[in-house]
């Protein structure tokens, strides 16, 4: 483990920002800090920097303590969300900063500008001003400033917050494929569950200055910790319900109808639980068996191209969504009832009475 | 977030070292402390306390004296009637500047900034070359009617203090209001009329409301710039008007009225605190969170022939406003007292007259006013950095304390100054009566606030991101600060030299009162030429203001040139 985060906690203003967070971090590895905005992710990657000294807790780097090294002699690199590239300099300029600092000969600051530029695909953009560069060039120009000195580690707090959908796609493959070629370790601040996902070997999802997942993304995904996390990853078809057969399968009772669960796992009868319906459903004339089958009323249909979405309001009240394919909306009016046959459903918690 | 967060909590130790040695902070405060409220408390104690006790004599003798409340009457309504006039003269001209592109615009722009720097003795003497006796108005009603004698005397009238503060004026509401409304997003407008509001009720109930910070912002600066309106009073109104300022000059230099001047200044600095504090409140409201928009967006060409004569009517206004009376103390300086033009009244400024009160010959004033304003040059800048380093560090309370007591020296009239410095600083514990750093230190405290208020802004515009992003790279403090911060404000102090520099060259409301007789600087060489008689003494006053007007103007020059980056904020 190059990096070691243990227990930190740093307060503002009477605020806990973030409530004893640890984690650690294999040399070579790409880790992303998920959550929403607020949730410490920023702040936790301004402690690593040295940018805010935490409360209590350890930053360690190849075992040593952190806490009192200031930024500029921890040899890391940061990359803003705004990028924060330096407007009276031009791009080579803002790309050879951290070389000056370590005080490179020039024809060796020279050849790793030109490396760099390079590598972001900037080449020919040396004496170009800063502040008439695009979104994009930016945040190229940022990357290769930050990735310029051979950081040990390097950080990005929100690299494509700034651009639009369309150029945030685009880069986000350019940089996941920069980042694994000079296989630099990362830590990738991001609200974006996709940019997450696509980056990051590991996803920590962070809630109100506290871890609460961690895992490979598939990992986090398939099985979420809690109902913060189904919720925050857009996973929202759950159902409380209280488990009746322990199995295994378990067999939990929902308002919606008896559900069997997937996995091995066996959990306690009479136990109360939240289970996460996966969004893929058939629809059916009527109830074939007992288990996993839907009964409810179709409050909307909403086409998507290549399938639809259908809103079904089951008893106990909650709506539920699922994708129907094509030939199998034949039957689906909205306001009219519908069943519909459900995979296997996950257990996310136990729920406290 | 991010910038709420940062700079909060404990501050980690490198970031300390960004700012300044504190021992450093103590110079700006100690300075005002000195050359600023010492120099104010003695004039109270001068007013109150005139023999070591309570005696409020002078203070009961003002109120009571119709001569007095008719000086501050007259001073309150002639500041009023300047300010609405200008108000309504410059309204059309911001629209037209913040709406509308047409050719020659950058140029008008860069004039109308001129009359900002202009000493009020050259603006004084430029309306007396237009309006005087010897002035182009009267020169050509006297060639078109075949008169004999000047038909018009426009110079000791009120109408030539109106003209002189709406020149001087017409600037501050075009470049205020002007701004605010160039920034507004024009959107705005464009909903309200979807909404189905008409042009007029578009622009009473969106874009006037939406302006009014502005509009109340630019009249009180106006109001204060008259109300403490004291070369174009005294030059213009002659002995029949007399403001607050004008009558404080009189009593303390003619009559040597020390404590009823005091009295005076006391009631002055009152007045002008009042107002400085409703227009610091008004800045705060004057922030408010629009939309602004980047200025270019929001400017067309005029898409008529109605929009093109609104456009060519508020220019060939502009003109005739900015550019008659300075063309005709030029035009002037070269042809009064000579046959035809001729050098002749600038190489009179080298010689010594007849020996006159003028003992040095005018020349001298402008090496004067040079060695004053480079030594103002480096106490301002060393002193308005400081200070803003002060004001820009993060602890809030701190700044909300110190900024407006920073910005206290532009709300207190530069004759109340001057006044305080002879009062204070001409008798021990600190007598500086014979000190040549006298003139400078009075300079620096007037051109403070401006140097202030031009780096900062630079100085809060550096993100904390840069010195953030500069430091994981790898730099140290005294290396951010080399690389980060001085190449960002180096444009800011630049403009805040040519303002102290400006500044300096113009200064005549303190200077008047401090400089010693041998000593004059090139405002006070004028003043004394203008109060001799003949075309002569005349002519070299002309010239001497062209030359004054000439180095101002450069240094504007300057100044436009360096805030191209849109440095600094008033």
């Amino acid at each position: 483990m190059i990096l070691q985060i243990q227990d930190i906690s740093k307060w503002f203003e009477g605020t806990q920002i973030l409530r004893g967070v640890s984690f650690s971090l294999r040399e070579g590895e790409i880790l992303s800090l998920l959550g929403p905005s607020g949730s410490g992710k920023t702040t936790l990657l301004r402690v690593i920097a040295g940018l805010e000294v935490p409360d209590a807790g350890q930053v360690l780097f190849d075992g040593r303590d952190l806490v009192t090294v200031p930024p500029h002699r921890r040899g890391f690199g940061l990359m803003f969300q705004e990028y924060a590239l330096f407007p009276h300099k031009n791009v080579s300029e803002n790309v050879a900063f951290g070389l000056r600092m370590q005080r490179l000969a020039a024809a060796e600051t020279a050849r790793r500008v030109a490396e760099m530029l390079d590598l972001v695909g900037m080449t020919g953009f040396e004496q170009r001003d800063v502040n008439r560069l695009s979104g994009g060039e930016r945040q190229r120009v940022a990357l290769a400033r930050s990735l310029a000195p051979r950081p040990r580690l390097l950080m990005l707090d929100e690299p494509l917050g700034a651009l639009d959908r369309a150029l945030r796609e685009r880069l986000l493959v350019e940089l996941r494929d920069i980042l694994r070629r000079v296989g630099q370790t990362a830590i990738y601040v991001t609200h974006d569950q996709q940019e997450a996902f696509a980056l990051a070997d590991r996803v920590l999802i962070m809630h109100e200055g506290q871890i609460v997942q961690a895992g490979t993304p598939e990992a986090v995904y398939r099985r979420p910790a809690n109902e913060f996390v189904a919720r925050f990853l857009g996973l929202t078809n759950l159902l409380p319900g209280r488990v009746v057969e322990s199995g295994p399968p378990s067999v939990v009772q929902t308002g919606a109808g008896r559900m069997t669960t997937e996995g091995q796992e066996k959990w306690p009868a009479n136990e109360p639980v939240l289970v996460l319906l996966a969004q893929t459903a058939t629809p059916c004339s009527a109830p074939q068996m007992d288990h996993n089958t839907i009964q409810g009323v179709v409050r909307e249909c909403t086409f998507r191209g290549k399938d639809y979405q259908v809103a079904v309001q089951v008893a106990g009240g909650e709506t539920l969504h699922f994708d129907l394919h094509d030939e199998a909306t034949k039957s689906v009016i909205t306001g009219q009832d519908i069943t519909l046959q459900v995979p296997p459903v996950t257990v996310i918690s136990t729920l406290l009475e | 977030m991010i910038s709420r967060l940062t700079g909060r909590g404990k501050p980690p130790e490198w970031r300390g070292v960004f700012s300044l040695p504190a021992l450093l902070y103590l110079f700006p405060l100690l300075f005002l402390a000195i050359f600023y409220f010492y120099p104010l408390l003695s004039i109270f104690r001068l007013s109150l306390r005139p023999e070591g006790h309570w005696a409020l004599d002078s203070l009961r003798k003002l109120a009571s004296t119709s001569y007095y409340l008719r000086t501050l009457w007259f001073t309150t309504w002639q500041a009023a009637v300047s300010t609405l006039l200008t108000l309504v003269l410059a309204f059309p001209g911001a629209y037209v500047f913040a709406r509308f592109r047409f050719p020659g615009k950058s140029l008008l722009q860069a004039m109308t900034t001129v009359p900002f720097v202009l000493p009020t003795i050259v603006v004084a003497v430029a309306f007396s070359a237009l309006l005087g006796p010897r002035g182009w108005v009267n020169i050509i009603l006297m060639r078109l009617l075949a008169l004999d004698a000047p038909p018009l005397n426009l110079q000791y009238t009120l109408w030539a203090i109106f003209l002189a503060h709406i020149f001087y004026n017409y600037t501050v509401v075009l470049r205020i209001v002007g701004g605010f409304w160039a920034n507004l997003d024009p959107q705005v407008e464009e909903v309200a009329r979807t909404l189905g509001a008409g042009r007029w009720r578009t622009f009473w109930h969106v874009t006037l409301p939406l302006l009014m910070p502005a509009i109340s912002a630019a009249s009180l600066l106006v109001f204060i710039f008259c109300f403490t309106s004291f070369g174009v009073i005294l030059i213009l109104g002659g002995p029949r008007f007399a403001t607050l300022e004008v009558e404080i000059y009189r009593q303390a230099a003619h009559l040597f009225n020390l404590p009823v001047a005091a009295a005076l200044s006391l009631a002055q600095i009152l007045v002008t605190f009042g107002l400085m504090w409703v227009y610091t409140n008004l800045q705060a409201r004057h922030t408010v969170p629009l939309r602004l928009q980047s200025r270019e967006a929001a400017q067309r060409w005029p898409a008529n022939g109605r929009e093109w004569l609104g456009v060519l009517a508020n220019v060939a206004f502009m003109l005739l406003l900015l550019v008659t009376p300075l063309a005709a103390l030029v035009e002037r300086s070269f042809s009064v007292g000579q046959a035809g033009y001729s050098l002749g009244s600038y190489r009179a400024l080298g010689v010594n007259l007849r020996g006159s009160i003028t003992f040095v010959p005018p020349l001298e004033a402008v090496r004067n006013s040079l060695g004053f304003a480079g030594v103002t040059v480096m106490l301002g800048l060393a002193l308005g950095l400081t200070a803003a380093y002060l004001l820009a560090r993060e602890r809030e309370s701190l700044h909300a304390l110190l900024d407006p007591v920073f910005m206290l020296p532009l709300g207190t009239s530069a004759v109340t100054l001057g006044f305080g410095f002879i009062v204070a600083l001409g008798h021990p514990p600190l007598n500086l009566r014979t000190s040549p750093l006298l003139i400078p230190l009075a300079h620096t405290l007037v051109a403070f606030p401006f140097v202030v208020r031009s780096i900062l802004p630079a100085l809060r515009g550096i993100h904390p991101h840069l010195r953030e992003a500069a430091a994981v790279l790898g730099a140290t403090p005294r290396r951010v600060w080399w690389e980060i911060d001085l190449p960002m404000v180096g444009r800011a102090l630049l403009v805040g030299a040519v303002f102290a520099f400006t500044i300096s060259m113009g200064e005549f409301g303190a200077t008047i009162f401090i400089a010693r007789p041998q000593v004059p600087t090139m405002p006070v060489a004028i003043f004394r030429l203008l109060s001799q008689p003949g075309a002569r003494n005349y002519g070299q006053a002309l010239a001497m203001s062209t030359l004054l007007m000439l180095v101002c103007t450069v240094g504007f020059v300057a100044i436009e040139r360096f805030r191209a980056g849109g440095v600094g904020e008033f």
